[in-house]
């Protein structure tokens, strides 16, 4: 009996263990299954992540116009059986897939500043320099054009068919070559004035095109091209006095580049070399972050100042028609853009095709005693903030954007005789992607 | 595609049709590789020939300008492999043209290769098993494949470009301009390897693998045993072996070799510096097969390793420049024949402004991934999970850096689309 109650008692007690390792078995496939799932875990939220933006992407409303980069974003490209073979649908998909990617800007900033943080001097573009306060100017590179001959001759052939005026050419350099000395050491070392090349083009294409002018002129073939040297000193000249002559966040000049454009500019126009009121520069924004900016988006970059020249007795008679719109305006600025993105646009109210900007009580005296009152002005968007320098010595400063105007601008200067002047006005920097140099004709 | 793809479907069923009829079973075999071929010559050579046949004076035929369709020169070698393979009755011919279809036109390798050979997957076509574990390794292994393209090729691709657009380059910024690139294509060429397998892996398929760490290799035959394995595999079984390989005496080998590399160097592309870079590979080959290969042998391996480093980027030097004209030009800068100087300030513009980048690249030339691995098997279960998942956290972390880049640069050419 006792045997029997032990062996059953023997029985229990495995059973009872059994039961145990089954139970342990159990619990430890169950945190086996737990480690498991926690092991994966990046591999769902990487999933998650990429769901998340591919369904933003399906619901966010998608954009025409990004202010950021100040420029049209691409749509969903047309279906049709032609572009799909050529692969321009393939394209523009992939276009309108980067344009409209959910959180862009965001994204673009965050690999700028990775790329930043790992040391690059040079993202997109753009090398970031630092100025004499330590705060960062960005520059955009500078890259050779590309349409060197195509501007000079189509400026030569404008020049010839012009029949009394006379053309006086101001190109401009870029920010790179004026604050070289902000450039980050290992850049500086490149010893490749690139730009200071393209300007010695110019100087001798258009020189050469002086002289030849002058023997054609006997002949009345062409007429006589000026070509104005002596930006840089002036430029260098503002920059003694402390001013900023470029933008640290835009490709543009400020106003006092464009003042410096002005001195330069005088001795050919036969008008004043100062201006008489130097308190007729004032503020306009204190929070300006140009396109050179967009390319980086970098928040920790501190915004511009927009400073404009206004004369006080321009009040009541100033008349600004942008006669592509029909607008008039009593000042050459369009303060509204200074809440939005793009307050470069404030000069001259962005891009029109024909601007006519009258100043009745205009000082035309020059030196040489002749009357010089209209002014033709071809321009890129540089000479902006050039042309309210311009408006005190000139009664009627017509200002064309060839890129719109559809016709020929020789033909309408020879039918306006009033004009003596025809000034043309370009930047170095944005040369190659300007379609306007080809609408100088 | 398609219907390349059924020629050597139909021609397989045949070819095992008519097996005891090895006339019938030739003539079959060489009906499907003619049509291959000549696919694969009239889409992707005949502008080549015919402007190569227009450089001769009095020549003048208009070009026929065939759009390129996505992947022809690694499908076309699959098909024809497979028909080969059914000729040697290596393997069975596939019954189910759809099942066909689905090795032909696999998504992942179809762009950039391997080029998988029938026999590695005829198995898997039928049955795999495509479990957690296996997607979770194949997600990972196309993850890394992304990195390697998206953050260290483009990035790469982009310092290249810059040097080659510098203005009076010096001697060592051309070979650093080289040697970028050599790193560039490997990082893409590579990465889009390590995407298909990944996404093989993802869907139970096994493919093997195509790059050995080529960039560390020791001589320039050790540097093709790494180097697309896939390709030169199929030149070997389906070219150099039937060509009688080095069987023959030497003078037929060494026409073997030639031929091989020449057609090595046009597949990479319908442009003649390929062909100039398929012949230059084959000499230093044939060099080192039968001239100094024994004394390369004795030397130490950092200079083996040197030399066939000298060697390969160079020849991705010429692989880079389609024009001749521009391909002398970068070769005066890069012995310094064009009255350059010896080194310049924008090599340290270039390396300072991206050591991480280019630290990293170099280091990842050479098998560390393998050594981490197995320290990493080698460690204690609970470890090993830690690290795991550490592992996948960076890896989240890495994926988000992409999709910043991505964006970023909305510039993203694909390199490896022309063959």
């Amino acid at each position: 009996m006792r045997r029997q109650g032990e062996e059953r008692e023997k029985g229990r007690v495995k059973g009872r263990e059994k039961g145990r390792v089954k139970g342990r078995v159990k619990g430890r496939v169950k945190k086996e299954k737990v480690i498991k799932l926690i092991k994966n875990i990046p591999i769902f939220l990487m999933i998650a992540m990429l769901s998340v933006f591919a369904i933003l992407f399906v619901i966010l409303p998608k954009k025409t116009f990004s202010e950021t980069e100040n420029r049209m974003l691409e749509q969903f490209p047309e279906i049709t059986v032609k572009d799909i073979v050529n692969g321009d649908f393939q394209k523009g998909f992939e276009e309108y897939l980067s344009d409209q990617f959910p959180l862009r800007d965001t994204l673009l900033s965050v690999s700028v500043r990775t790329s930043r943080a790992l040391g690059n001097r040079e993202v997109h573009d753009v090398i970031y320099a630092a100025d004499e306060n330590g705060e960062t100017r960005l520059i955009d590179l500078y890259k050779k054009p590309q349409n060197r001959e195509k501007f000079t001759n189509g400026v030569m052939n404008f020049s010839g068919k012009l029949n009394r005026a006379k053309v006086t050419v101001l190109l401009l350099p870029t920010a790179i070559d004026f604050y070289r000395e902000e450039l980050p050491e290992l850049y500086k070392m490149q010893d490749s004035p690139l730009e200071a090349d393209t300007l010695s083009y110019f100087e001798n294409a258009f020189g050469e095109a002086a002289e030849e002018g002058s023997d054609d002129a006997k002949d009345g073939n062409l007429s006589e091209i000026r070509y104005v040297r002596g930006y840089k000193e002036a430029a260098l000249s503002e920059m003694e006095a402390g001013h900023n002559i470029y933008y640290r966040t835009d490709h543009h000049w400020t106003i006092y580049g464009a003042y410096a454009g002005y001195k330069a500019l005088a001795p050919y126009l036969g008008i004043p070399e100062v201006k008489k009121d130097a308190s007729c520069f004032h503020a306009a924004s204190n929070d300006f972050y140009g396109t050179t900016w967009s390319k980086v988006l970098d928040s920790s970059v501190s915004p511009d100042r927009i400073d404009i020249y206004t004369n006080p007795a321009w009040a009541g008679t100033l008349e600004v028609s942008y006669e592509d719109t029909g607008e008039k305006a009593d000042s050459p600025y369009e303060m509204s853009y200074v809440s939005k993105k793009d307050q470069y646009s404030l000069f001259l109210n962005n891009q029109h095709t024909l601007i006519c900007i009258k100043n009745p009580d205009a000082d035309t005296k020059r030196c040489d005693d002749a009357k010089h009152s209209s002014l033709v002005i071809i321009k890129d968007s540089y000479a902006n903030s050039l042309v309210p320098l311009l408006i005190d010595q000139y009664e009627t400063i017509w200002v064309f954007d060839p890129r719109y105007y559809k016709g020929s601008i020789s033909e309408w200067v020879n039918e306006h005789e009033e004009v003596e002047d025809v000034l043309i006005v370009y930047n170095l920097g944005t040369m190659d992607e300007d379609r306007g140099i080809g609408g100088i004709y | 595609m398609l219907f390349s793809s059924l020629v050597d479907y139909i021609d397989g069923i045949l070819l095992e049709k008519f097996e005891d009829r090895p006339g019938i079973r030739k003539t079959c075999l060489i009906i499907a590789l003619v049509i291959n071929i000549s696919i694969l010559g009239v889409m992707k050579y005949a502008d080549f020939f015919v402007g190569s046949l227009n450089a001769i004076p009095g020549v003048s035929i208009p070009l026929p300008g065939i759009a390129l369709p996505i992947g022809i020169s690694f499908y076309t070698f699959q098909t024809t492999g497979y028909s080969i393979d059914v000729y040697r009755k290596k393997v069975k011919a596939e019954r189910n043209y759809f099942r066909y279809l689905t090795y032909i036109s696999m998504f992942s390798q179809l762009i950039a290769g391997p080029i998988v050979r029938y026999s590695q997957v005829s198995e898997e076509l039928r049955k795999r098993d495509a479990n957690l574990d296996l997607f979770t390794k194949g997600f990972y292994r196309f993850l890394i494949g992304l990195f390697r393209k998206v953050l260290i090729a483009n990035r790469l691709g982009a310092l290249w470009d810059s040097l080659r657009a510098t203005e009076g380059l010096s001697c060592l910024g051309a070979w650093l301009g080289m040697f970028l690139f050599t790193l560039q294509l490997y990082y893409d060429f590579s990465a889009y390897s390590d995407m298909a397998i990944g996404l093989g892996l993802m869907m139970g398929f096994h493919f093997d693998e195509n790059f050995r760490y080529p960039l560390s290799a020791q001589s320039l035959t050790d540097f093709w045993r790494r180097w697309h394995i896939s390709l030169s595999g199929w030149f070997r079984d389906y070219l150099y072996i039937p060509l009688g390989g080095n069987r023959h005496g030497k003078l037929n080998e060494l026409r073997n070799l030639f031929i091989v590399w020449l057609l090595t160097g046009l597949w990479h592309g319908a442009s003649w510096n390929y062909v100039l870079w398929g012949l230059y590979h084959g000499i230093f080959l044939v060099l080192e097969k039968f001239v100094y290969g024994h004394l390369l042998d004795k030397l130490p391996k950092f200079i083996r390793h040197l030399y066939t480093l000298l060697i390969v980027v160079l020849g991705f030097g010429i692989f880079y420049f389609e024009k001749f004209g521009e391909l002398g030009n970068y070769l005066m800068y890069a012995f310094k024949l064009a009255g350059n100087r010896f080194a310049g300030p924008e090599i340290l513009w270039i390396v300072g402004n991206n050591i991480p980048l280019i630290v990293v690249a170099v280091i990842l030339m050479y098998p560390i991934f393998p050594k981490i691995l197995s320290a990493y098997h080698s460690l204690r279960e609970g470890t090993k999970n830690v690290w795991y998942l550490l592992g996948g956290l960076a890896a989240t972390g890495l994926l988000f850096l992409c999709l910043a880049e991505l964006t970023g640069n909305s510039f993203n050419p694909f390199l490896y689309f022309r063959f």
